[in-house]
């Protein structure tokens, strides 16, 4: 294991300064079979990406971090980075500049026991060779520590020596380059690259600049992988087609598997974005030859895509995302197989019964293809009794908005449709039905009895729930509490007002919101309390102020965005952490 | 082996003498069996002040140190209580019995979660099984009578074997069955099948109402019931003092006690435990019965010594208490399931087998790996919290025969031959010539082969014994 922890903590040293033109790519030793890259071609600014990051200098602020700082394993890594800095002369900001300023790739293959290389170059082949060196030394002494009998294999290929460090790992300096693999084969396909200048590389496919077009510029890391080798798996037939057997597989993700199954690549990038990340998953189509039938998932380019998010007070989680369950019914056939498609329709015919005679087709058609959820923190408790369970304490209010494509008949039909369920949870438990009126608006809603007890609910989670639902405009609201309701009749009102519910181009959007997260971890203080007294063996002082940093450290997260969008010749989906102040 | 003990003999309190001086060997014994272990200065002061202060100490504990860890430890157990927490349960009690400034209490409050194994794999509420310990440790050193007559109320105890179930017309055998077998009279001593039939009757009507035990007349079966020779309008209360009535019982309880204390080899005949259990049955004062065995002949004597398999509790807890360690014990706890005992969880109605069943080729395994990660600093669960080389230069210990003589004193008090001490002297001499990382200091290397030979002890076969 050791052994494992030299080398692995060598191979960091390999990170650096930017790319210079007369430097060569690390892609050029890496054969143009491969199924996947990830390069790094500027490591020194990862490096600093993370080291510079505030949160990072904050946590390191934690106890328990600072604890792990003072590890053995982590001392024993800085002094072997300290080792290195006094052998090669050079303090480690240096090293990396020379020794991995050339960026670094991983590449392989699919499967199991498949090759996978990874090359790190350098910019000072002298300097590079003197570390493989020490490196090797260093790995042969661990070696007879461990098993003195024991000794590292070695090799050559191409006139170029290979070390065999341990089972299923090779290297060598390969020009300017440290090249590493898990299979023999792996490292001669590297050398005799080098040794034929590159040719049958990735260095000359040209799938990886159109990758990298695709992407935004100055990643830190990116990865490619080869679409058309993943469509040639077994299992790719039946994941891909379409009608497919797995309805839900197709309702939930129908859209994001046709570009994928269409691609000839998917490319992903990591980027600083002002003062947080953003890590982005891009293809090189989109809606343009996309099946007819996933319209239902994705805004054609003359509709508009999803509403802005709603932010109620303590918000925690917020999204907004398009799906016309109408054109799903229309689709049903091409979308599903003709069993589940067949089974549909049947189930239509006797809707009526359950829907107040309303059939599911017509409710599908009366309904919007925009949707919105919403998770809060929950501010205001609905009933007046007083929980001592940390978990009904955390448990947020959430609450759907549903756009009507028909106001009046949509919301008369809806509201129906809530009502009955509404009657059939009635028969279970005992809950009062009320209509409260706020503003112009009548809300429906049902609460518990805070005199009765329930059978199963010790923790009197219930009283976390006042399930209600009312129309604003041509949006109906199903909440899981009263005050969020309100809360939304306001935004809802004022959406209309201001016309702020102009729509976008993203087919989902979501945000998490560490404040709000945060205010829920305050409920969950006595678990965390206990947790850190228990986990870290410290003081009841100091693990509760270890628990408030904490607290603290994750509102300073700030907001966590995801956004899925599909245009007409590209697909994107970007996940985006704002580190808020 | 008993034809040579003689029972009078065996319970007069232990007086050194030449032939049985008072040595670092009998205060590791006491605080082996009695506690979770002994750090050096507890070994040291004991050996000075000598066993009759040393067991008085055990007894009282430090009282004013108890009540503030009991005031630190109370939010935490509301917390579980209402989290429901299983997992933060079992960690809580092992940081009771790690921490604790009276070790003796947590010890016997095992002991008796291990005589009235309750599992909150059934119980399925925290608050009832840290209610239940609650319970166990107020009486861990005071009244069998009370004890059991309160374990018949307690909750979990009533869902563990189902009382609550336990209806007029339609009662419930588990707990009178296990309560004539498992908690009082020891099985098939003088009772019949008949009698735990006309003793589950009298258990009727026992609900849990708030999270208390609660009462309900309405379905306790009020007629007549027979058990063991007696009759009459019998409720669980009177059940329960028939049982404590039975000659067989405080040799039951003193059998298992003598098990747990003084050894799991010696057979211990009705005749042996005879002058306790008639002591015992007058009043069933158990923690005049723990303090009559501690202070015995027979506790320190050649017959009790390392005669146990260390429980893995035992083991885990005493290396940690050894090495002087502040650990968190939320990982200890998953370490302690894989040795076998996993706290508020124990496997049946008839708690963990022990003695030699602690010990198969796995849990040794898993015992050397524990015993790697509590002495390597390397192991992120529990980092440099309990690190030998720190120990050794704390006590001032620099060269490898003063480090190896340190370890075996503290851990085995010297229980090992000439032989193996030679030969882990040996060990560190060789230890020097082996290359270690260029990278490493020399402080480094030295602190690696002082947790190396730590590590070492902790897997020879003597440490493996109580």
């Amino acid at each position: 294991m050791c052994r494992f922890r030299s080398l692995a903590a060598f191979l960091l040293l390999f990170v650096a300064t930017p790319l210079r033109a007369e430097t060569p790519s690390p892609l050029r030793l890496i054969p143009d079979q491969a199924d996947f890259v990830v390069q790094i071609e500027q490591p020194r600014k990862l490096v600093e990406a993370f080291t510079t990051f505030e949160l990072v200098n904050e946590l390191q602020k934690l106890d328990s971090v600072r604890e792990l700082y003072d590890s053995t394993n982590y001392r024993r890594f800085f002094q072997f980075v300290a080792y290195f800095e006094k052998e090669l002369g050079k303090p480690w900001p240096e090293l990396l500049d020379q020794l991995g300023g050339g960026g670094i790739a991983v590449a392989g293959k699919f499967g199991d026991n498949s090759p996978a290389v990874l090359v790190v170059q350098c910019k000072d082949e002298a300097l590079l060779k003197k570390a493989f060196k020490r490196a090797v030394e260093i790995a042969e002494q661990e070696l007879a520590r461990v098993d003195d009998k024991a000794k590292l294999g070695r090799g050559d290929h191409e006139g170029v020596q290979i070390v065999h460090l341990a089972d299923k790992l090779y290297a060598a300096v390969v020009g300017s380059a440290l090249v590493v693999s898990n299979k023999d084969k792996g490292m001669q396909a590297a050398i005799e690259r080098h040794v034929n200048g590159g040719k049958q590389s990735l260095a000359g496919m040209k799938a990886i600049p159109e990758a990298r077009k695709l992407l935004p510029p100055d990643p830190l890391a990116w990865l490619w992988i080869n679409m058309e080798t993943v469509h040639q798996a077994p299992q790719a037939k039946e994941l891909f087609k379409m009608p497919r057997n797995d309805a839900q597989l197709t309702v939930l993700a129908g859209g994001v598997l046709d570009v994928a199954g269409r691609s000839p690549f998917v490319c992903a990038g990591f980027h600083r974005d002002g003062n947080g990340f953003l890590a982005t998953i891009r293809a090189p189509v989109g809606r343009d030859g996309m099946s007819a039938g996933l319209a239902y998932a994705v805004p054609p380019k003359d509709k508009s895509g999803t509403l802005p998010l709603l932010e109620p007070k303590g918000v925690v989680f917020s999204n907004s995302f398009y799906m016309d369950l109408s054109e799903l019914w229309e689709q049903r056939g091409k979308l599903f197989n003709e069993q589940t498609a067949k089974a549909m329709s049947e189930f239509d015919k006797k809707s009526g019964a359950i829907l107040a005679g309303n059939k599911l087709s017509q409710i599908f058609n009366q309904l919007g293809a925009h949707y919105r959820l919403v998770a809060t923190h929950q501010m205001n408790y609905p009933y007046s009794v007083n929980l001592s369970s940390s978990l009904a304490r955390a448990i947020p209010a959430f609450a759907l908005v549903i756009e009507m494509r028909d106001t009046e008949e949509g919301r008369r039909n809806i509201e129906t449709a809530a009502r009955l369920a509404a009657f059939a949870a009635t028969t279970q438990v005992k809950m009062k039905m009320t209509e409260a009126n706020y503003g112009a608006r009548t809300i429906v809603t049902y609460r518990f009895p805070e005199d009765q007890k329930l059978a199963g609910d010790t923790d009197g989670i219930r009283f976390r729930f006042s399930p209600s639902f009312v129309a604003v405009g041509n949006q109906f609201v199903v909440s899981s509490t009263l005050e969020l309701a309100r809360e939304l009749v306001d935004l809802l009102e004022n959406e209309a007002k201001t016309g702020s519910a102009a729509p976008s181009a993203v087919s989902n959007r979501s945000q998490l919101y560490a404040k709000g997260g945060t205010e829920i971890l305050k409920g969950l203080d006595d678990f965390l309390l206990t947790q850190t007294i228990l986990g870290q063996a410290l003081p009841p002082d100091v693990a509760r102020r270890e628990v408030d940093k904490l607290v603290v450290l994750l509102g300073k997260l700030g907001v966590f965005k995801s956004e899925q969008v599909y245009g007409a010749k590209e697909s994107h989906i970007d996940l985006r952490l704002q580190v808020g102040k | 082996m008993n034809a040579t003990i003689d029972p009078r003999w065996a319970w007069l309190p232990y007086k050194p003498s030449p032939d049985a001086p008072w040595d670092l060997r009998k205060v590791g014994h006491l605080f082996r069996r009695a506690t979770f272990g002994a750090d050096y200065q507890d070994l040291q002061i004991a050996l000075e002040v000598g066993p009759e202060k040393t067991i008085d100490r055990l007894l009282e504990g430090d009282a004013g140190g108890q009540q503030k860890l009991d005031a630190e430890m109370k939010p935490l157990a509301d917390s579980i209580a209402r989290g429901n927490n299983g997992a933060q349960a079992r960690a809580w009690w092992l940081y009771r019995m790690l921490y604790s400034p009276q070790p003796l209490r947590e010890k016997l409050t095992l002991f008796w979660h291990n005589h009235f194994a309750t599992s909150n794999a059934k119980v399925n509420n925290a608050g009832f099984m840290l209610g239940q310990y609650a319970l166990m440790r107020r009486h861990a050193l005071g009244n069998f009578r009370e004890l059991l007559q309160e374990m018949s109320q307690d909750p979990a105890m009533l869902v563990w074997l189902d009382t609550t179930q336990s209806k007029k017309g339609k009662p419930n055998e588990n707990y009178a069955r296990e309560l004539m077998e498992l908690f009082s009279l020891g099985r098939d001593h003088h009772y019949t099948e008949k009698d735990i039939r006309e003793a589950a009757r009298a258990f009727t009507g026992w609900e849990i109402k708030d999270g208390h035990a609660f009462f309900n007349a309405k379905e306790h079966d009020e007629t007549d019931k027979t058990v063991i020779g007696k009759k009459g309008n019998f409720a669980g209360a009177d059940i329960v003092n028939i049982c404590l009535a039975q000659k067989n019982t405080p040799y039951f309880i003193a059998g298992k006690l003598f098990r747990f204390l003084i050894s799991e080899t010696v057979s211990v005949t009705p005749e042996l435990l005879e002058p306790v259990a008639e002591q015992f049955r007058k009043d069933y004062d158990f923690g005049g019965l723990v303090q009559t065995m501690l202070r015995s002949n027979l506790f320190f004597s050649p017959e009790a010594y390392r005669t146990r398999i260390k429980p893995p509790v035992d083991f885990a807890l005493g290396i940690v208490r050894a090495l002087e360690g502040r650990i968190g014990t939320i990982a200890l706890a998953q370490a302690l399931e894989d040795l076998g005992q996993n706290v508020f969880f124990p496997p049946s109605v008839k708690g963990w087998d022990g003695g030699q069943t602690w010990l198969n080729g796995q849990t040794l395994l898993f015992r050397q790996n524990l015993a790697l990660a509590l002495t390597s600093t390397e192991d992120g669960r529990f980092g440099r919290r309990t690190d030998p080389a720190a120990l050794v230069k704390k006590y001032g210990k620099t060269n490898d025969g003063e480090v190896v003589d340190f370890f075996l004193k503290l851990f085995l008090q010297g229980d090992v031959s000439t032989d193996t001490r030679s030969r882990l002297v040996q060990y560190m001499d060789e230890s020097r010539r082996v290359s270690m990382p260029v990278f490493w200091a020399e402080e480094d290397v030295t602190n690696h082969r002082t947790r190396a030979v730590c590590h070492l002890i902790l897997t020879l076969p003597e440490f493996q014994l109580d």
